[in-house]
């Protein structure tokens, strides 16, 4: 975590709906999408995708576009888990995680 | 002998099976019997059984809406999960209290934190204490339960004047969706008084709603509101309650009545007993009932205070002495009434007096006596 600087939601939202526009207008590749649900268990967890600070709870849901993406889940007494989500297009892929309580 | 031997041989050819169906009486009463026992339990179970568990529907809501929560599906969750808080569906503790968490926290996740605070607070009304899942969930949803218990705490009302209902909505519905409110008094069937009834809706203690017509659905936003019910002889009630959305929240308030005084004039002034113990001055003229507030132990105005509420069936009886021809006993703020009491005949005295509340059940005997040469040799 220490040097990464993290992105929050609210600042990438801008970053899809240009690359949403670039789509429409022609200017790049046609960008598929799929569904990428994750969901813990044994508790709760700061849940990031792709260095993005996404929400805290104990299950997410993002549309993105098809590919790898790393999965980041953390808190406070629990293993922080450092996972890797490789997307279809068209896919909805659900991800469940067992939370273990260990290093703080 | 001959029917002993004949039964026994039925009996045992029955039991090894050589006898059929049509010589077989005693085989068809227990079938009978079955059979009138089965419709006697299905026409109980439809006039007054519950259905069971796994077929109420709250119950299904509650399972289809968890699962769309456990996937972050949270938009579909909320709907399925409040229509299966409704309180009259008898859910067991766990289940109930764990579909308010998963609700407040989609709530929270979609955007709408104060709603999810008016959910929680509905519900610790109603069910506290409530176990918080700190393990599951995640500080947000502490901190709004904690503001919904804080704003509980902070919050005043005679809630033992109150007794409050839910009529659930027939579906689950969008949290956008108005809630209403219906009040209704034990007043409301004495068209006289009900009609002097006034509600008031209050948002947070400061902003002002109009008011509200007894026994009418009002429809009203999600939110906490105070309803304060009023009226001329009655004490005022206000409670705090919850909206919810798609769901009416009837509220029943039991009205006290206020304090009531009973006031003696007489011209001149007069000492006033009750029961033999002073109580102090008759007033010198009646009150005005528009300015002047009479209270017990206002030494202007003395009387009997009674409490309707204390004692519903309250009759008490007080010896007045010293009461020229114009004494008249009266109550505040009725107009005054004169009747003969019956069955008393008190000795050496004038004719006796009874008040009548306005409310029925409460009558306030007052004897009235001259007592002989009560006062000597002073100004009357």
């Amino acid at each position: 975590m220490e040097g990464e600087r993290l992105v929050t939601s609210r600042q990438a939202r801008p970053l899809r709906q240009r690359a949403y526009y670039r789509n429409r207008l022609g200017t790049a590749p046609a960008v598929q999408f799929g569904v990428l649900v994750v969901r813990t268990t044994g508790g709760w967890a700061r849940i990031s995708v792709d260095g993005v600070f996404r929400r805290e709870g104990s299950s997410h849901r993002d549309s993105l576009p098809a590919g790898p993406h790393t999965l980041r889940l953390e808190r406070a007494g629990y293993v922080t888990i450092d996972t890797t989500v490789t997307l279809q297009a068209g896919e909805t892929r659900l991800v469940t995680i067992a939370m273990r309580q260990g290093n703080p | 002998m001959t029917r002993k031997r004949g039964s026994r041989g039925t009996v045992s050819a029955i039991r090894r099976g050589l006898l059929g169906a049509s010589r077989q009486p005693r085989a068809c009463f227990p079938r009978l019997l079955a059979g009138v026992t089965a419709a006697i339990t299905a026409l109980a179970v439809t006039l007054f059984g519950r259905p069971t568990a796994a077929q109420q529907p709250e119950r299904d809501s509650l399972r289809a809406g968890s699962e769309a929560y456990q996937v972050a599906d949270f938009e579909r969750a909320v709907p399925l999960l409040s229509y299966g808080l409704n309180p009259e569906a008898d859910l067991p503790d766990t289940l109930w209290v764990g579909a308010l968490h998963k609700l407040a926290h989609a709530l929270i996740e979609t955007g709408r934190v104060p709603l999810a605070t008016v959910w929680l607070r509905w519900a610790l009304r109603q069910r506290a204490p409530i176990q918080v899942d700190d393990a599951n969930f995640p500080p947000a949803l502490l901190s709004s339960f904690a503001e919904a218990a804080t704003s509980l705490q902070l919050s005043r009302g005679d809630d033992s004047l109150v007794t409050t209902r839910w009529e659930w909505p027939p579906g689950p519905v969008s949290q956008l969706t108005l809630g209403a409110l219906r009040v209704s008094t034990d007043m409301d069937s004495f068209p006289g008084l009900a009609v002097r009834l006034a509600v008031t809706l209050t948002v947070a203690g400061r902003l002002r709603l109009g008011g509200l017509a007894l026994g009418q659905p009002r429809h009203l936003a999600p939110g906490t509101y105070t309803v304060t019910v009023s009226g001329p002889e009655f004490r005022d009630v206000s409670v705090e309650r919850e909206i919810l959305p798609g769901v009416l929240t009837d509220i029943a308030f039991r009205l006290p009545r206020r304090p009531v005084l009973l006031y003696l004039t007489s011209d001149p002034e007069a000492l006033f007993y009750v029961d033999g113990q002073l109580v102090g001055f008759t007033a010198p003229s009646e009150p005005d009932c528009n300015t002047h507030v009479p209270r017990c132990g206002n030494p202007t105005c003395v009387g009997l205070c009674i409490e309707p509420a204390a004692a519903p069936n309250h009759s008490q009886a007080g010896r007045l002495h010293s009461l020229r021809h114009d004494d008249r006993i009266g109550r505040w703020p009725c107009e005054i009434e004169r009747q003969a009491p019956e069955g008393e005949s008190p000795v050496n005295s004038r004719d006796s007096e009874v008040a009548f509340m306005p409310w029925p059940r409460v009558r306030i005997a007052v004897t009235a006596m001259i007592a002989p040469r009560p006062w000597k040799g002073n100004g009357w």
